[in-house]
């Protein structure tokens, strides 16, 4: 009982007596009546007990609240994420529905030099064809399955683009599409330390390859005594991606250049071992703990590119902190982590298939986590942006640690970065986009250094499927909220406004009666 | 009855001629004026007056004929219907006077009196005629005001077909007829002269667009431009493509033999050859070669002939078949003779095909020496080489297999480096007259894998540069000293063996194309040498000088020196300007200075497909015309024309936060 509503009781009170006292006993009724309906009115009253209804919604609009709403009963697939997370949590019926739908996975922004991979799974099982699209028609890549679908394509060149993919059936009858946006970033240039104590062709087709990377290389081949084959960086190198020895030079190494190296490692630096020309299994044994067995002279390791097995190698895929499969087994070291490549001759694929040894050249890195430091990583967005509907940019990374502001210069807004509670170490600003297309997004990274990113806005008819899924992942999400139970309880708020006729009617029988 | 209907058939027969002479003439003035839709009103109206016609005549002979006839009495009525005996006594009557009173000339002159000619009928129409005729004359006499006034649309695409003619004369090979045209989608063979003429020279000139970015104006002058590619050109805001049809370079179908190596019966006296060439204009020359190789191993002969293949009545093609008597070709048992087929056409650059060589076989009749030598230890087994010629041929016959049908990939290394095998012994043989010396295969110190070669035989991958062999490796001898001859003929065959290295090389690395020109320059070397001297091979076995062990063991590097060198930069792969091109394009911005040619150039040089290639140029004017939505269509088309996209080594980057840091340092 508020305040207000005793004030209105004393004020009824009060007139009833003065009527009372006047023996006007039917006015001092109004005037009671008047108080008591006033502090009803503005008392804001609740019933005890199981109050409240259930509403019953639709995908099309998301209620503006649930005041009064004890339940929710869902036809459809149900709210966007950013509607979802504007409603209180409360008890869901909802069914999934058995329409169709797709999920479809891509990388947001990728390096130029890596292949693009756009992953389409169907909630149906049928014939179908995937494709992707540049922007004048022109099909880059296609795939045909009754599985989920996959189509790859290596991008030429550093650009933001926006292809389009879409999903026909057996018939070639368009199922779904939409955009396809991805901005393809510059790579920074790899830093590579070679040591080597044989040369070969393998080593060349690998120097090639780096080369033609743009990789800055410090390559040294120990040809025989005090006589090496080096090769100097094109710029000055000081702490390598990645170091690179040969079994051989690892070997023939003495204690100290070995340890040195490990010592490297252990801070942090990977390594990779090319370990074909491996020849004393003890010290790898000893100093690493790889244990290596001999090797039968023809076996090849791999089915798409098949490659020599080294002489010596790790006896299984689990040897002690060593892990690995297909020829390349890998262990942590402290900081850094060793891989040990048990294969040779891949220079017999550099003239036929320099792409797919390329490629796999790259499966090497990333399995030995070669990576390189950044201080700011814009994440996707979870789910489509769409325009009137609430989008979050969210980054993170040491460049947000000084508290910085984004610029959307679309919008012409400027944002702090706020902490979220649903990423630990990650910030984030909320925008309304007004149109489709790409929606430019600034920060300011320590030193003035300008970080742009975009993200792209889809239109409402993009990807019906996709979005139907992403919908039914959201309304799935918040039907395992914890239900939060309305305010005051599992009590049902009384209404005013029948309180408010009363004290009118009241308040009029009184006039009239005092102006007869 | 019959009678009634006998005479309504005569006055209507009259009427209709009558009315003819309007139904013929009102047709005349809209055949004159080819207007079909007008020949069909006027159908329409005859059809209509003929019915009318009919039903005037049907209603009122009777009144006609009573009209103009005392005789019938009133009473033609009755030769219709006469019931009573009085009405019928009364037919009977007028029946018998009928005949003699109805002639041809009173019928025409009761249907003359009755019916008129219809001239306001054909006056209608002649005025009609002649608005039609004046509407289709109408454009004809507005341009001149017209032309400096925007006009609606429809309007200005008549005006365009009657004031635009292209001209085009195809090359006077072709044989095909200079032509012209009002503007639409054209084809025309290679290299035709395209005018653009205005029909009124006085006008204002006209800017033509074409699709690779020249701009052309035809005013007094006609523009002109020779076609060498498909293009489409804009005239007015409309572009009409004009496809170029390249000449075709002839076709030779050799049907017989069906083999590219036929191996002929033992006893054959018949080898069958049937081939035909053909052009899409005109086949003007076509050769056949044949080669005939005589002996065995080194001894070799060839002999050459050319033969011209006769032309028939049908300049585009020659057929030609011919059963050889096997004497006729000079063959002798265990000969082989190699043909092509070499064919040229008549355009003004003129097409030079050759067909692959095939090779007709007579098999050596079974000796007796060979199960002599079979017997005999392999070892002395006389050394069986192809020449330097018959390589030559091989290689030319397996390029030419490569491109005359889809070989995969296998067959074409197999026989790439049986090819090469063959080069490898060939060289071998001739490397034993410069004692075998291995200076020939370490050119230059990035070869390493080479380096350390001896004997010239695969690699060993020793990795010491040459001086080090020089030093301690196992030195066969002092380089040329093996020999004996001097030093011009040295460097001849210097030159041989180096070509035939290269060649070799080329040849295991599955390019045979690229081993052709060493080929021949050794072929060109070993001529040379046959021409000078004669030259010996070795009696004796070769026996390399006994290896000093203890200079061998000492590691003595004295002379070998460490190299270095700056890493190798990367292949330049995208231009700059196309880089900038496709980064302006990718916003709303300006365009870098002269990116149409960039463009242009790009597009030419790398799409290839006529459709694709126009799709583009149609691209770069949209966007030149200021299209913004057009942007990301032609940097679809530019990005398209990468035809190898890279794949770069890279390291994945990694963001790490305070809290991963935390946590990890937790962990640890």
């Amino acid at each position: 009982m508020s305040w207000l509503s005793i004030g209105a009781l004393i004020l009824g009170l009060a007139s009833a007596l003065a009527y009372g006292a006047r023996r006007r006993w039917i006015d001092a009724l109004l005037g009671a009546v008047a108080g008591i309906a006033l502090a009803g009115a503005v008392g804001s009253f609740a019933l005890p007990g199981d109050a409240g209804g259930t509403l019953t919604m639709t995908s099309a609009a998301a209620p503006a609240a649930l005041d009064g709403v004890r339940s929710l009963k869902l036809e459809g697939d149900g709210l966007r994420a950013a509607e979802w997370e504007d409603l209180p949590a409360r008890p869901l019926a909802w069914t999934v529905p058995a329409t169709p739908a797709i999920r479809v996975d891509f990388p947001r922004t990728i390096a130029l030099g890596r292949l693009f991979t756009l992953r389409l799974e169907r909630s149906w099982k049928a014939a179908g064809k995937l494709q992707l699209l540049a922007e004048n028609g022109e099909v880059l890549a296609e795939s045909k399955g009754d599985g989920p679908l996959s189509v790859q394509w290596l991008p030429p060149l550093a650009e933001r683009l926006v292809l389009k993919a879409r999903l026909l059936d057996a018939s070639g009858k368009l199922v779904d599409q939409g955009p396809v946006p991805v901005t393809v970033a510059e790579p920074s240039p790899l830093q590579v330390r070679g040591r080597f104590g044989a040369p070969s062709f393998d080593l060349r087709t690998l120097d090639d390859l780096l080369a033609a990377s743009n990789a800055v290389i410090d390559w040294q081949v120990e040809l025989g005594k005090n006589l090496r084959r080096s090769e100097s960086a094109r710029e000055e190198m000081k702490v390598p991606d990645l170091e690179i020895v040969d079994a051989a030079w690892f070997e023939r190494a003495g204690d100290a250049a070995r340890n040195a190296l490990l010592a490297r490692v252990a801070e942090g630096a990977p390594l990779l071992v090319l370990g074909a020309n491996a020849g004393d299994a003890g010290i790898w044994s000893r100093s690493v703990k790889l244990h290596l067995a001999p090797q039968p002279a023809d076996k090849t390791i791999g089915k798409r590119l098949p490659m020599a097995s080294g002489s010596l190698n790790p006896a299984d895929g689990h040897a002690g902190e060593w892990q690995g499969e297909e020829g390349i087994w890998t262990r942590d070291w402290h900081q850094g982590r060793i891989a040990w490549l048990g294969v040779g001759g891949w220079h017999r694929h550099a003239i036929e298939e320099p792409r797919a040894l390329a490629l796999w050249w790259q499966d090497v890195l990333d399995r030995l986590q070669v990576r390189r430091k950044d201080d700011l990583a814009w994440l996707a967005p979870r789910e489509l942006p769409l325009p009137g509907q609430r989008l979050e940019v969210c980054a993170r990374g040491d460049a947000l640690a000084k508290g910085g502001e984004v610029n959307v210069p679309g919008l012409a807004l400027t944002l702090p970065w706020q902490r979220r509670a649903e990423y630990v170490d990650a910030s984030c600003v909320a925008v309304w986009p007004k149109r489709p297309g790409w929606l430019d997004v600034r920060s300011q990274a320590p030193g003035g250094r300008a970080a742009d990113s975009a993200v792209y806005v889809y239109a409402d008819g993009d990807w019906p499927l996709w979005q139907r899924t992403q919908r039914r992942d959201a309304t799935a999400r918040y039907a395992v909220r914890t239900p939060v139970l309305p305010a005051g309880g599992a009590a049902r708020t009384l209404p005013a406004w029948p309180f408010g006729l009363v004290f009118l009617l009241a308040m009029l029988g009184l006039w009239w009666r005092e102006r007869r | 009855m019959p009678a009634g209907a006998d005479i309504f058939n005569r006055l209507w027969r009259s009427a209709l001629w009558r009315r003819a002479g309007l139904w013929v003439a009102g047709a005349v003035p809209w055949l004159l004026l080819r207007s079909g839709p007008g020949l069909l009103a006027w159908s329409a109206f005859c059809a209509w007056d003929a019915l009318r016609l009919q039903r005037r005549v049907a209603h009122g002979w009777t009144a006609w004929l009573d009209g103009a006839l005392p005789e019938m009495e009133d009473s033609t009525a009755l030769l219709l219907t006469a019931e009573s005996p009085v009405a019928q006594l009364q037919r009977e009557r007028l029946l018998t006077r009928i005949g003699s009173s109805l002639t041809p000339a009173r019928v025409r002159a009761v249907v003359r009196e009755r019916l008129p000619l219809g001239l306001p009928w054909l006056a209608g129409n002649l005025v009609l005629a002649a608005l039609a005729w004046g509407a289709a004359l109408l454009p004809h006499g507005v341009p001149p005001q017209a032309a400096g006034l925007p006009v609606a649309k429809g309007a200005k695409t008549a005006a365009a077909a009657a004031e635009l003619i292209v001209n085009m004369t195809p090359p006077r090979y072709t044989g095909v007829e200079a032509s012209s045209a009002a503007p639409r989608d054209l084809q025309a063979p290679e290299q035709t002269v395209v005018e653009w003429c205005l029909k009124n020279p006085a006008a204002a000139a006209e800017t033509i667009e074409l699709s690779d970015g020249q701009v052309l104006h035809a005013g007094a002058a006609c523009a002109r431009w020779t076609a060498t590619e498909s293009i489409f050109w804009r005239w007015r805001g409309a572009r009409y493509t004009l496809k170029v049809l390249p000449d075709q370079a002839p076709e030779i179908v050799v049907t017989q033999p069906n083999e590219i190596i036929k191996e002929l019966a033992r006893d054959a006296t018949q080898a069958a050859m049937a081939i035909s060439v053909r052009d899409d204009y005109q086949v003007r020359q076509a050769t056949l070669h044949l080669t005939l190789a005589r002996g065995s191993g080194e001894n070799i002969r060839f002999s050459d002939r050319e033969m011209p293949i006769p032309s028939g009545h049908d300049p585009r093609r020659r057929d030609w078949a011919k059963n050889w008597a096997v004497t006729e070709l000079g063959m002798e048992a265990g000969d082989e003779l190699y043909f092509f087929v070499r064919a040229t056409d008549n355009a003004s650059r003129p097409h030079t095909v050759q067909s692959p060589t095939y090779t007709l076989r007579l098999p050596a009749p079974p000796s007796d020496d060979e199960q002599d030598v079979s017997a005999l230890p392999v070892m002395v087994k006389p050394e069986s080489l192809r020449s330097q010629r018959q390589i030559i041929i091989d290689t030319e016959q397996l390029i030419a297999d490569m491109r005359a049908k889809k070989m995969d990939a296998a067959a074409v290394r197999e026989r790439s480096e049986s090819i090469a095998a063959d080069q490898g012994a060939l060289r071998r043989r001739y490397g034993q007259f410069l004692g075998e010396e291995s200076t020939l295969f370490g050119k230059d110190d990035h070869e390493e894998g080479h380096g350390g070669d001896h004997g010239g035989a695969g690699g060993n991958n020793s990795g010491k540069p040459q001086d080090v062999l020089h030093e301690f490796g196992h030195a066969h001898d002092q380089a040329e000293n093996a020999t004996l001859f001097d030093e011009a003929t040295k460097k001849v065959l210097r030159r041989a063996l180096a070509a035939m290295w290269d060649a070799e090389n080329a040849l295991r690395a599955i390019t045979p194309k690229t081993a052709l020109p060493p080929e021949h320059k050794a072929l060109d070397a070993i001529k040379e040498l046959q021409q000078s001297e004669r030259i010996y091979l070795h009696k004796t076995a070769f026996a390399p000088p006994p290896i000093k062990e203890d200079k061998r063991m000492t590691g003595d590097m004295l002379g070998a020196a460490s190299a270095r060198r700056e890493q190798s930069a990367a292949p330049d792969g995208v231009p700059v300007q196309l880089r900038e091109l496709v980064g302006a394009l990718a916003g709303d911005g300006p365009l870098p200075s002269l990116w149409t040619r960039t463009a242009h150039d790009w597009v030419r040089e790398r799409i290839g497909a006529d459709e694709r290639r126009l799709a583009a140029q149609r691209a770069i004017q949209d966007v030149a015309d200021g299209c913004l939505a057009c942007r990301p269509v032609l940097r679809a088309w530019l990005r398209g024309a990468v035809h190898d996209a890279p794949v770069l080594l890279q390291a994945r980057p990694q963001v790490e936060t305070r809290f991963e840091r935390a946590v990890r340092g937790g962990e640890q």
